[in-house]
């Protein structure tokens, strides 16, 4: 009986271990395929053999790519568009973020029609018009252009992002801040945006990426009208480096030493409640109160949780 | 500053009148203003105002050429359209590949997240390796898999040919196109969707699959009993989004096919694109876009009102 049950449990370990290996060649062999294309001559390439090791190594398509394909400006056009993007995408949503939290109302629910109509309307539909606003705007052709239309399109995701930290935020943090006479810019600008810096972070990481992403291929001269439509996919998966505990107590250290947290130091259940790591963490199974779905978000705002 | 919590948790018609808006009230109001409208600016000038131009565009008979008198035709476009039935056939392709897509996506994403939260080795390696499509723009992954599908020097034909099978012109056969690209769909799919996966297996608790497995579960019953119902939310939320995302991607298969052979992979926002730009009717294109933009509308609602229930179940 209990021979047929290890018996079973080796069989079934070797099961998993094909499929994965099966994952692991449907996955990796295009990569791999690409790589060796890269060493290939063209004849070869053309040629009717298949052979993933090339029959002569040919390294001449790397220095063409530098040279002639003008690669290099290329990428630096990207990294600089990259950058900016990042930054005025920051600077522009940290604010419109602490708004779309804190002050409830109409405001909050034209931003978030907003933040979900952007989502959905395919791309061939804001193209052409995109293209006659930034014509008569004289932005069409230059990098500045595209940066401000690259703002415009990471920043759904990005303001959705930060308004779940920023309702991580307690209130009380703010209110203390207060009471020590600072005035309400004193409280956003020392209070409110550091505490919000290690989401920022997180955020520009993904700006970047994408933002490579998406001028690569433009770069290289293929038309891509798709490419406008925006945040890409990659945009909208939550980073599970995100999780870090090591980063999250920093934080929570940052909080607790911060000069006006000790007058008020909200109690442990709350606490636990508002770990700002919690939203962090990806989807769970019952969302903490600062998920980022809309309708989730609205049954837990709170005002509501506040209210009798 | 408690004057505000008690404006806020008041009901929001009290803030309406106009003359009682008291000095707090307008305080606020105007920080709201201050905060919102750095941002506003580029977002109405980029998206709200193209977004609505572009919708209203439908209406119209613009096309691309030069100095031509744009005129409101009303619905005109939408009747035509009724009509047409290559944009249907269209219609009808793009939900056979999204839905594909979605579906096989989840399948083999399920598969590997499955494979990747049971403690085997070489796990590090692999959640490495499958991050790999994720890594690669849209179109490079179209140029790799054109590359493999080669009917001449492509690997996936000489590795069949060495085991007997004859190959066949996998992206330029009638029948083998649309499943051909739904892979490469599915391939460039899969890491996002095992990443959530993955995450959403890790909440649920081990406890939960101990008191299972005490209580005579097998592997087969604890899936389907205890991490399937509490993958659900995570399920239905990438599934959702993963159909609208390939319903309107458009790189990978322009890329790939262009829409051949004889239009078996022509997807709706190839064909609106082609309406837009070959045959230079952008009226028209809008007004495709139009009816695509309430299709995916009509999907959202189906998701939304689910979570909407959950939600509302979770705070009872």
């Amino acid at each position: 009986m209990s021979q047929s049950t290890t018996a079973k449990r080796v069989g079934g370990r070797v099961l998993m271990y094909l499929a994965l290996a099966g994952y692991l060649v449907f996955l990796g062999f295009p990569l791999l395929w690409l790589v060796s294309a890269a060493f290939k001559s063209s004849a070869e390439l053309n040629s009717l053999s298949a052979n993933l090791i090339p029959q002569e190594w040919v390294f001449t398509n790397f220095t063409n790519a530098l040279e002639r394909q003008n690669l290099i400006p290329a990428a630096i056009n990207s990294l600089v568009v990259s950058i900016a993007t990042m930054v005025i995408t920051m600077l522009l949503t940290m604010p419109m973020a602490y708004a779309l939290a804190r002050l409830q109302g109409r405001l909050r629910a034209a931003g978030t029609v907003w933040i979900l109509g952007s989502q959905v309307f395919p791309s061939i539909l804001i193209i052409i018009p995109l293209f006659l606003v930034m014509r008569t705007l004289h932005l069409n052709d230059s990098l500045f252009g595209l940066v401000l239309v690259y703002v415009t399109f990471t920043m759904p995701f990005t303001l959705w992002m930060m308004q779940g930290y920023v309702a991580a935020i307690p209130r009380e943090l703010e209110e203390a801040g207060e009471m020590d006479g600072a005035g309400r810019w004193q409280v956003l600008r020392t209070i409110v945006f550091p505490l919000l810096v290690p989401g920022a972070r997180r955020d520009r990481d993904v700006h970047v990426r994408v933002g490579v992403e998406r001028v690569l291929p433009r770069a290289r001269a293929h038309p891509e009208p798709g490419a406008l439509h925006a945040p890409d996919r990659a945009a909208i998966v939550p980073r599970r480096g995100g999780a870090d505990p090591a980063r999250a107590a920093r934080r929570r250290r940052r909080a607790r030493d911060h000069p006006v947290a000790h007058h008020l130091r909200p109690p442990a259940a709350a606490s636990h409640r508002r770990d700002p790591r919690r939203c962090r963490e990806g989807l769970r199974r019952r969302p903490p109160p600062c998920t980022r779905h809309p309708t989730q978000e609205n049954s837990t705002t709170p005002r509501e949780r506040q209210s009798p | 500053m408690t004057e505000p919590k008690v404006l806020i948790a008041s009901p929001p018609k009290a803030t309406k009148p106009k003359p009682k808006l008291g000095h707090r009230a307008r305080s606020e109001r105007r920080e709201a203003i201050a905060l919102v409208g750095p941002a506003l600016l580029p977002i109405l000038i980029f998206s709200v105002i193209p977004l609505l131009s572009g919708v209203a565009l439908g209406f119209t008979n613009a096309t691309l050429a030069r100095n031509a008198e744009i005129d409101f035709i009303g619905f005109g476009n939408f009747i035509e359209l009724t009509g047409n039935t290559r944009f249907w056939g269209s219609f009808g392709l793009g939900l056979i590949w999204a839905g594909g897509v979605a579906l096989l996506t989840l399948i083999s994403a399920m598969g590997l997240a499955l494979l990747l939260n049971s403690n085997l080795r070489f796990k590090g390696l692999t959640r490495v390796l499958a991050l790999i499509p994720w890594a690669m723009p849209p179109v490079v992954i179209a140029i790799v898999w054109r590359m493999i599908y080669n009917p001449n020097s492509g690997p996936l034909n000489a590795m069949l040919e060495s085991i007997g099978i004859p190959g066949t012109n996998w992206l330029g056969d009638f029948s083998t196109a649309l499943p051909a690209v739904i892979v490469v769909g599915v391939w460039s799919g899969i890491p996002q969707t095992t990443v959530l996966l993955l995450a959403g297996m890790q909440a649920i608790s081990p406890e939960l699959h101990e008191a299972a497995a005490v209580d005579g579960a097998g592997a087969l019953r604890r899936f389907w009993h205890v991490t399937l119902p509490g993958l659900r939310p995570v399920i239905l939320a990438i599934t959702t989004l993963d159909f609208i995302w390939q319903f309107n991607s458009f790189g990978l298969v322009y890329v790939l096919t262009e829409g051949g052979p004889g239009g078996r992979t022509m997807i709706p926002p190839l064909f609106t694109y082609l309406e837009a730009f070959r045959n230079r009717e952008i009226g028209m294109a809008s007004a495709m876009g139009d009816v695509l933009v309430i299709a995916i509308m009509a999907i959202l609602s189906i998701y939304l009102i689910n979570q909407f229930r959950q939600s509302r179940k979770a705070v009872r």
